[in-house]
């Protein structure tokens, strides 16, 4: 389920504020600018899979297949917003979504397509794409969201649809590694959501008009009034939330039967931004927001930021996506989120074995990365995922192995062997290797702290190389539905990987305003202090690692195993260098050794 | 459709994954797309533990890609993934064109793919459908999604 944040406030009530003292001195005099921005983020996947099943009965209202959902978000809330901007050519916006709505609107609704088409190459709105599926790409290898962003632009070219230098993501995710990413793949300016930099620095600070990020930009989505000598620039954003509630008066799809166009909600938007225009406001992009203001607002340092979601307050960040419970009893967080992992390494060992034994798998590889892509769709395991969109993500994984595993079978074949090593990192593979080496069993170097009541947990310890132990948590199957293990840590630095980032950061704890934060962990390493790191096995446990502003613990908390089912947990923990550790962290997740 | 069907339906939906009896493969009734159902079963072939002859009969609905009345059957495979303690079953299965489905007049390839994590009874995964003969990979027309317990094939 998407995040359904608080529509901000038309920006009509310009609770608009000075910065003036925060801000350094601009770099040219003499402009006064009014911009009011918007980005309105479309998710064709926000019941992923369709509502078929959502009510214990069949039901006429709620029973829509996922071709009927994904027409009513286009049909009834997308188009509207289109012709609002094509009646009203001198407005601008930012329409975000996914690639893959795309490729839904020129199957089956070229002529909304069409209307997209003419309002983005005319230059009057942007349509800002990061992801070809409304993926949590936090929480993956790097890999699955270039994979992704790849098709991304493929799709956008093949629809003749300029793709936006600004990016804006599924649940605002953003995160410092996503810098780099962006300047590799042409993109701009992050639009951080002003909720999560606010959980991580407070409300007393006003973010600054831009920031630097990396070689890109950012701002956050938090209107303002930037003054400096002669020069003012007042910005007003009118609407950054789900794009499918402002046309429908915020009903969402998870009501289909009253999802529909609201004329007066259009218009009542309208009506506030022609007031806005008539104030003197730029109805514009954040692009030509951004073009607007490059030699008069001069960029800031940003603050340390971590990886998070839009509404940490009321999702506990991550958590949500990675362990944390819903409303519906069918969440199994763990479960999806291990078997994207699993899914993962088995279609990039996959293309190894193709690219090694020679074999044509370039459409089974594509189409592979594809499934991925939809399978790790955020709403299979957050905000309130009900039994559908859960076997979404389970399905198109499991559709992936199926891929991925009739390669490697191919590959194997071709190369004369019964058993194969594949080494994904330096893209090798060993016919008919000797087994791997047996882990020999060991004392606990640390103590855990398990929680499963009324489930039974056995804690075995083996040492894989030295300083690298790896720790197997079965618990037993019981009622309760929340277990948890938490690893004892040293204040210092917060240490981990951010998403889209290939290494380590180490980021000083004491910048940071919250009490508690939960990171996703692209390659499951989080750093534990004193020369500790603990990596999740993220084929076994993959949820959010809470970490605490005053403590160094790290806590793993599943509140959505399944009742019935016993459940295994894999972690390993390292004792060594950094390198060390994210060396191990990046074998076991995101360029691993298999034996198939 | 078959007239046994129904009622074994109904009592393989009480029994949550039944088994006819220990010579008998296993077969189970699993959830297709949430409210319509298939029964499924599995046959280990040979000795070697990986192969399968895999049946299913989709109760009433063929979601515009199958005909419902004539059983899927095929060889498939056990697939194991044993760090992650994950088994899957796979089948690749000939569909003919179904008119008015979703692939109009091409044959539908269908692929089933189901997985176990943690030895467990329940399994999950798609029956998905792909245009055009002997293609089993690229942009599926539907993925179908499964679930259910299964007993393990013996």
């Amino acid at each position: 389920m998407t995040a359904r944040a608080p529509r901000l406030a038309l920006a009509l009530s310009l609770a608009l504020f000075s910065v003036a003292a925060a801000l350094p001195e601009a770099v040219a005099e003499g402009a006064q600018q009014k911009f009011a921005l918007s980005v309105f983020h479309f998710n064709v996947q926000y019941v992923a899979g369709g509502m078929v099943g959502f009510t214990p009965q069949p039901s006429a209202e709620f029973d829509r297949d996922e071709r009927a959902i994904e027409d009513q978000i286009i049909v009834e809330s997308f188009e509207p917003l289109l012709d609002l901007f094509l009646a009203h050519p001198t407005w601008g916006a930012d329409l975000e979504m996914q690639g893959y709505m795309l490729d839904v609107m020129a199957e089956r609704h070229p002529q909304i397509l069409e209307k997209l088409r003419t309002l983005a190459q005319k230059g009057q709105v942007d349509v800002p794409s990061f992801h070809y599926s409304d993926q949590l790409f936090l929480a993956y290898p790097r890999e699955d969201w270039a994979r992704s962003a790849a098709l991304t632009r493929e799709t956008f070219a093949r629809h003749k649809v300029p793709l936006a230098t600004t990016v804006f993501c599924q649940e605002g995710q953003a995160g410092p590694g996503m810098a780099a990413a962006m300047k590799e793949y042409g993109y701009k300016t992050l639009v951080w959501p002003k909720n999560l930099f606010s959980y991580q620095h407070g409300d007393a600070r006003a973010p600054a008009p831009v920031y630097r990020f990396g070689e890109v930009a950012m701002i956050t989505s938090q209107g303002g009034k930037w003054e400096s000598g002669a020069d003012s620039v007042d910005v007003a954003w009118t609407f950054v939330n789900d794009g499918e509630l402002l046309a429908t008066g915020d009903v969402n799809p998870y009501f289909p039967g009253q999802f529909k166009k609201s004329a007066p909600a259009v218009a009542e938007y309208e009506a506030g931004l022609a007031k806005l225009s008539a104030a003197g406001y730029q109805i514009t992009t954040v692009a030509k927001y951004m073009e607007a203001i490059a030699t008069v607002v001069p960029k800031a340092d940003a603050p340390p930021l971590l990886d998070g979601t839009w509404q940490p307050g009321t999702t506990d960040g991550v958590l949500r996506w990675l362990g944390g419970r819903g409303l519906w009893p069918e969440e199994r967080d763990n479960d999806v989120r291990t078997l994207g992992a699993l899914a993962h390494r088995e279609l990039i060992a996959a293309e190894t074995i193709a690219r090694v034994s020679g074999i044509e798998a370039g459409q089974e590889i594509a189409g592979g990365f594809r499934l991925l892509a939809l399978g790790q769709v955020s709403d299979a395991t957050g905000i309130n995922p009900f039994r559908g969109e859960v076997e979404y993500g389970l399905a198109h994984f499991a559709e992936v192995l199926r891929i991925a595993r009739e390669v490697i079978v191919r590959g194997r074949t071709a190369l004369g062997a019964k058993v194969v090593a594949i080494d994904t990192r330096f893209g090798m593979v060993l016919p008919d290797p000797p087994a791997p080496a047996a882990a020999t069993e060991t004392t606990a170097p640390i103590a855990l702290e398990v929680s499963a009541e009324g489930r039974s947990v056995a804690e075995r310890w083996t040492r894989v190389s030295d300083g690298n132990y790896r720790v197997e948590l079965r618990f037993g199957a019981g009622e309760e539905r929340a277990i948890s293990v938490g690893f004892p840590g040293a204040m210092g630095d917060i240490v981990y990987t951010p998403g889209l980032a290939e290494a380590p950061v180490h980021v000083p704890r004491g910048a940071f305003q919250f009490s508690r934060f939960q990171l996703a962990l692209t390659d499951g390493l989080i750093g534990l202090g004193g020369g500790r790191y603990a990596i999740k096995d993220q084929a076994r446990v993959h949820l959010a690692a809470r970490i605490e502003r005053a403590v160094g613990d790290v806590l793993f908390l599943d509140e959505t195993t399944p009742p019935g089912e016993a459940t295994v947990w894999v972690f390993h923990l390292v004792e060594g260098s950094e390198a060390d550790a994210a060396a191990v962290a990046r074998g076991l997740n995101v360029t691993p050794t298999v034996w198939r | 459709m078959r007239g046994l069907l129904p009622s074994l339906a109904a009592t393989c939906a009480l029994l949550a994954g039944c088994s006819k009896g220990p010579e008998e493969p296993p077969r189970a009734i699993l959830s297709v797309e949430l409210r319509d159902r298939v029964e499924i079963g599995l046959t280990p072939v040979g000795a070697d533990g990986i192969a399968i002859d895999l049946e299913l009969h989709f109760v009433k609905n063929g979601h515009g890609l199958l005909d419902p009345e004539k059983p899927l059957r095929a060889r498939g495979r056990i697939e194991l993934f044993p760090e992650a303690a994950t088994e899957m079953y796979t089948a690749r299965f000939s569909g003919a064109a179904v008119p008015a489905g979703l692939c109009g007049d091409q044959p539908v390839s269908l692929a089933l793919s189901l997985v176990r994590r943690d030895g467990h009874a329940r399994v999950a995964g798609a029956l998905t459908a792909y245009c055009g003969a002997d293609r089993y990979a690229g942009v599926p027309v539907r993925l179908l999604r499964l679930s259910g317990d299964l007993p393990r094939p013996r």
